[in-house]
């Protein structure tokens, strides 16, 4: 779906900074992240486990662990800046215009209360109307996301529903205020391959249909080029890339970007029995400064100009950014020999 | 030459106790479910969750025991086996590293676990065996006096494969072993398993649901729908031309990283059926775009296609006639 620009975008971040105090040293999840979320849009973050996707996003929401210091030149959502809200602003906030939903639905669901007074209760603690109309806004939302026997199933709990179905009952939940942004961590995940498409079909054709947006966080590249409108890629704490899904999967400008495109086995099964591209190398230690560019330990075209200061973003006309020292094009022409050659 | 596993009319059952009263309701987890595989040879078993792959390979192992039908390993059946003897030519890697790791043993302990059980290596021995097979997974030194706790999740997995391959196994069963890894660790993890294979003429049971992967590292492919093989074949043959229709679904939902395949369709209306009452005749038929009479009266039989094994009635010719199946034939 097309966004809308007119009035400016539904959450600004500009320069997040997310750290959080442990024994060995400050660990640092969040340097300098910024990216804006368009009315209807969807942005995936992608990113390896432990790249401070879900810390940064959390932050957002006031739900970081209570010792992390959270900083932003500014982070504001709707016309308010999230950094300075209060805690009971902030729970007024959540649930309503801003909703999240997490990877496994059986943990983030309660186990001892119905699925009704669960859906409810998003409704009546926010103040929205009656318990009456609660359940009436949880029965037409639960058909709405596809379960049958809605009025049953309100009654029943948790345990008594399959993955796929406690799914569903999350996207109700954080429908239930007609929320402007969806916050989804891997929201299929933990799900069967067969479930995932229709989870996910199911988010965009709610999406399109009350015009939310969707930060989608995630690690599959594959959910991320089905459902994505625009996507940062993140490393250690940084975005290294930044652009429209086709520009990042079609021309990936960071090596680090070409490195995690070029790890998926091949779909066509080409290359079969051939050695996978692999990224040498670790992801690097979080506590304390990195200097210069994170990927540079593990990236093929390191140059000394990578270890010094901060590596500036660079963009190309069309609002496709990213963070490397390299031209992009060349980087871009090179990957376009590597990725064709045949296997 | 002979199989090195032969898997022959393999049957698991599970009473399901639904209350104190009730009769136990029985789970076929695995029901019916025969194949051989090759030294040397990687067979994978795709299939949705509660397919009954995980309980398939658990049998493999020895952990299992099959409720009828036998498991012959190397010309020998499993029941006959000893424990001990079983855990010495075949051994698991398992999905999560972080949960099949004790927490509490450092690297040394875990990996030579399998020695320690045997009782045979002495210290020296053993600090060797450790040392040689952590060089081979690409584990540091450093890492020996470890905890897992310290490691990251493709560390903890090398660790679960030196693990298994202490004892130099001829078979692997590897159960989603980088389902919970990211992609740059699953293609490290997945070259490592391609060299190990290499080196010792491994033989792989390999278990995931990712079709991809399956397809880049298998040399044969069994789908799995509810405890039975549906389709059995090489692995361009099975998720090239692909015969049953479960297979296709599954290949649809298969979501590709290129944006210009789109989110495909939902593959299917309804839920996975209930596996203690599972659908008569051919299990898939209430999900089966092509279902006919004959689908909801029969269990299909096994046909032979080429290089590949088809449980679907578009190929018994009980469906809708010869013609309909040839036809599929020609659009597959």
């Amino acid at each position: 779906m097309a966004a809308k620009r007119d009035n400016g975008p539904l959450l600004d971040v500009q320069d997040l900074n997310v750290s959080i105090p442990t024994s060995s040293g400050e660990l640092t999840v969040a340097r300098g992240i910024s990216y804006q979320v368009w009315p209807g849009e969807t942005l995936a973050i992608v990113g390896e486990s432990g790249c401070g996707k879900s810390l940064s996003s959390l932050a957002l929401i006031g739900l970081q662990p209570r010792r992390a210091k959270v900083s932003a030149v500014r982070c504001r959502f709707d016309g308010q800046d999230l950094l300075s809200l209060d805690a009971k602003q902030m729970t007024d906030l959540r649930g309503t215009k801003l909703a999240m939903i997490f990877q496994d639905p059986m943990t983030s669901l309660n186990p001892v209360y119905t699925i009704g007074d669960q859906l409810a209760e998003v409704y009546t603690c926010h103040g929205l109307g009656t318990k009456r109309d609660a359940v009436d806004r949880a029965t037409f939302l639960l058909e709405r996301v596809g379960i049958k026997n809605a009025a049953v199933r309100l009654g029943q709990y948790p345990h008594q529903l399959s993955g796929g179905l406690r799914q569903r009952v999350v996207i109700a939940m954080a429908m239930m205020c007609s929320p402007k942004l969806i916050i989804a961590d891997e929201p299929t995940t933990a799900l069967d391959v067969t479930v995932q498409a229709v989870i996910l079909g199911l988010l965009k054709e709610l999406q399109d249909e009350f015009g939310m947006a969707l930060v989608l966080i995630t690690h599959d590249l594959g959910v991320v080029a089905s459902v994505s409108d625009r996507v940062a890629v993140m490393y250690a704490g940084r975005i290294m890339e930044t652009g429209a899904t086709d520009q990042v999967f079609n021309s990936p400008t960071h090596p680090y970007t070409q490195g995690l495109l070029d790890c998926i086995p091949r779909a066509d099964g080409r290359g079969k029995g051939t050695r996978l591209h692999t990224i040498p190398g670790m992801v690097p230690s979080l506590v304390g400064r990195i200097d210069g560019c994170a990927f540079r330990n593990r990236c093929s075209r390191v140059v000394p100009a990578c270890a010094t200061g901060e590596i500036a973003v660079r963009s190309d006309t069309q609002g496709h950014d990213y963070r490397c020292v390299h031209p992009g094009d060349r980087l871009l022409a090179d990957w376009r020999v590597r990725a064709e050659a045949p296997v | 030459m002979t199989a090195l596993l032969d898997v022959r009319e393999v049957r698991v059952e599970f009473p399901i106790r639904r209350g104190l009263f009730q009769k136990p309701r029985i789970l076929h987890a695995v029901d019916g479910v025969s194949f051989t595989v090759k030294r040397g040879e990687v067979l994978s078993l795709v299939g949705e969750s509660g397919c009954g792959k995980s309980t398939l390979a658990k049998t493999l192992l020895g952990i299992h025991a099959p409720t009828s039908g036998c498991v012959t390993f190397a010309g020998k059946d499993l029941k006959e086996l000893d424990r001990r003897e079983i855990a010495r030519q075949i051994q698991p890697v398992f999905q999560d590293p972080y949960s099949s790791l004790n927490p509490r043993k450092t690297v040394e302990d875990l990996i030579a676990l399998p020695l320690d059980i045997r009782a045979q290596a002495t210290s020296s021995q053993r600090r060797e065996a450790v040392a040689e097979i952590m060089g081979l997974v690409g584990l540091s030194r450093r890492s020996i006096h470890a905890y897992p706790s310290q490691l990251s999740g493709g560390q903890r997995q090398r660790v679960a494969i030196a693990r298994a391959l202490i004892t130099r196994p001829e078979l692997v069963v590897c159960d989603e072993p980088t389902s919970a890894l990211d992609v740059s660790v699953q293609a490290q993890i997945l070259n490592l398993l391609q060299d190990l294979k290499e080196k010792f003429n491994l033989t792989y049971v390999f278990i995931s649901h990712d079709l991809n992967v399956v397809r880049h590292f298998s040399d044969r492919v069994a789908v799995m729908y509810l405890g039975r093989v549906v389709e059995l074949g090489d692995t361009e043959e099975v998720l090239g031309r692909s015969l049953h229709p479960y297979t296709r679904k599954l290949k649809q939902g298969v979501l590709v990283p290129d944006p210009s395949h789109r989110l495909p369709p939902p593959i299917f209306d309804g839920g996975f059926p209930d596996p203690t009452n599972p659908p008569s005749g051919c299990h898939f038929h209430p999900r089966c775009p092509d279902a006919g009479e004959a689908c909801t009266a029969r269990r299909p039989g096994t046909v032979r296609h080429g290089s590949s094994t088809v449980a679907c009635h578009l190929y018994t010719g009980l469906a809708t006639g010869h013609d309909a199946a040839n036809e599929k034939l020609e659009d597959a």
